[in-house]
């Protein structure tokens, strides 16, 4: 458990350093997340305890989302204008760009094997 | 009232305890009613929480002060999401190519459909710039908002409408288009509606909830290595302000 919290903490710290170093607009934890999993693939195995950790912490990611969440109640005026705007994106973009994604998808999987597809699980 | 708001406002576990107690009950409602996608407990327990700070007259900021502890893990529970993705590296190496061609092509889709759509009927470049990375896996999302200056909060309520649209509407939609290619359709949920699509996916089979957490994961990789990158392009071009 402290094992596995370290490793993440020192990720984390990691990769804002290097994005702050690089001065890259890559946000720090995703570039932490990425060493970790390169880190991970030359290893070539995860310590036990930082799987246990990690997938503890994931069970709970969904509640660390609402704090910032709430923060939607300054914006209701903002909302309110261009709400238009905004169901139609979220709405109609959702929408197609599932069917295009899942079109494309599929021509190319025809392409390439596709009994691939069918062994997994 | 005021008197409750001033005293709530002097005890940071009061916040807390909103955020916990809230997000405990939605996340059993979500349950109770067989994890129906409108009822997304992230989603639910937002309304639920702004409705309980309105009421007792808590301001943003100071809930926002009390509630950093928990704000604060989102970092090092990104970096974990390297987990699942290294678990299933096998998977990933076997199926790298039509993976990766779907990620990037299909990820930069769904940024681009929904902004353009938007930004034809109008939207400020707040809400353009906010809509970016609604496809991407919230956690990745609020630091992509982030660091392409959108507003973190907006990002976070477009993410999860997105991945609610995408919930409910998958399965009409893979019907109309006569897909039954479970990872296939696994793919499309988890490139365009990330964690809560996956939920879904997870529902149609194990294998297209497979497809779409790693496509989840992948995409939201790819975004959060091209678009901020794409964003400051446009800026030194000034397209965007």
């Amino acid at each position: 458990m402290l094992l596995g919290i370290s490793i993440l903490f020192f990720f984390y710290i990691l990769g804002e350093f290097v994005v702050h170093f690089l001065a890259s607009p890559i946000p720090g934890s995703v570039a932490g997340m990425l060493l970790l999993f390169t880190f991970l693939l030359f290893w070539g195995k995860a310590p036990k305890g930082l799987i246990t950790t990690s997938e503890n912490l994931l069970l709970y990611l969904p509640l660390l989302l609402v704090p910032a969440g709430v923060g939607v109640m300054q914006y209701f005026e903002l909302l309110k204008e261009e709400a238009i705007a905004i169901i139609c994106a979220l709405l109609i973009g959702t929408s197609l760009s599932m069917i295009l994604i899942a079109l494309f998808t599929r021509s190319f999987f025809k392409l390439k094997k596709p009994s691939r597809v069918e062994n997994n699980d | 009232m005021t008197n409750i708001s001033d005293w709530v406002q002097a005890n940071a576990a009061v916040s807390l305890f909103i955020t916990l107690s809230c997000y405990y009950l939605c996340l059993s409602l979500y349950k109770r009613f067989n994890h129906l996608a409108i009822l997304q407990p992230v989603m639910v327990s937002i309304i639920v929480i702004i409705s309980v700070l309105t009421f007792i007259e808590i301001p943003y900021q100071t809930y926002f002060q009390h509630n950093y502890p928990i704000h604060f893990l989102l970092g090092p529970a990104t970096v974990a999401l390297a987990i699942p993705l290294y678990k299933n590296k096998d998977r990933i190496k076997e199926l790298a190519i039509p993976l990766c061609l779907a990620v990037i092509i299909g990820g930069s889709m769904a940024v681009f459909i929904s902004i353009l759509i938007a930004w034809g009927l109008g939207a400020s470049n707040e809400v353009l710039l906010s809509l970016a990375p609604k496809s991407v896996t919230t956690p990745i999302a609020l630091s992509i908002s982030d660091s392409i200056g959108a507003i973190p909060s907006l990002t976070a309520a477009f993410v999860l409408i997105t991945g609610v649209v995408g919930a409910v509407f998958a399965e009409p939609l893979f019907r109309l288009i006569g897909e039954e290619d479970d990872g296939i359709k696994g793919m499309a949920i988890g490139i365009t509606a990330h964690g809560v699509g996956t939920a879904k996916a997870l529902e149609i089979s194990p294998q297209c909830g497979a497809f779409s957490a790693l496509s989840m994961g992948l995409t939201g990789a790819y975004t959060a290595l091209v678009l901020p990158y794409a964003i400051a392009i446009l800026r030194s071009q000034n397209i965007l302000p």
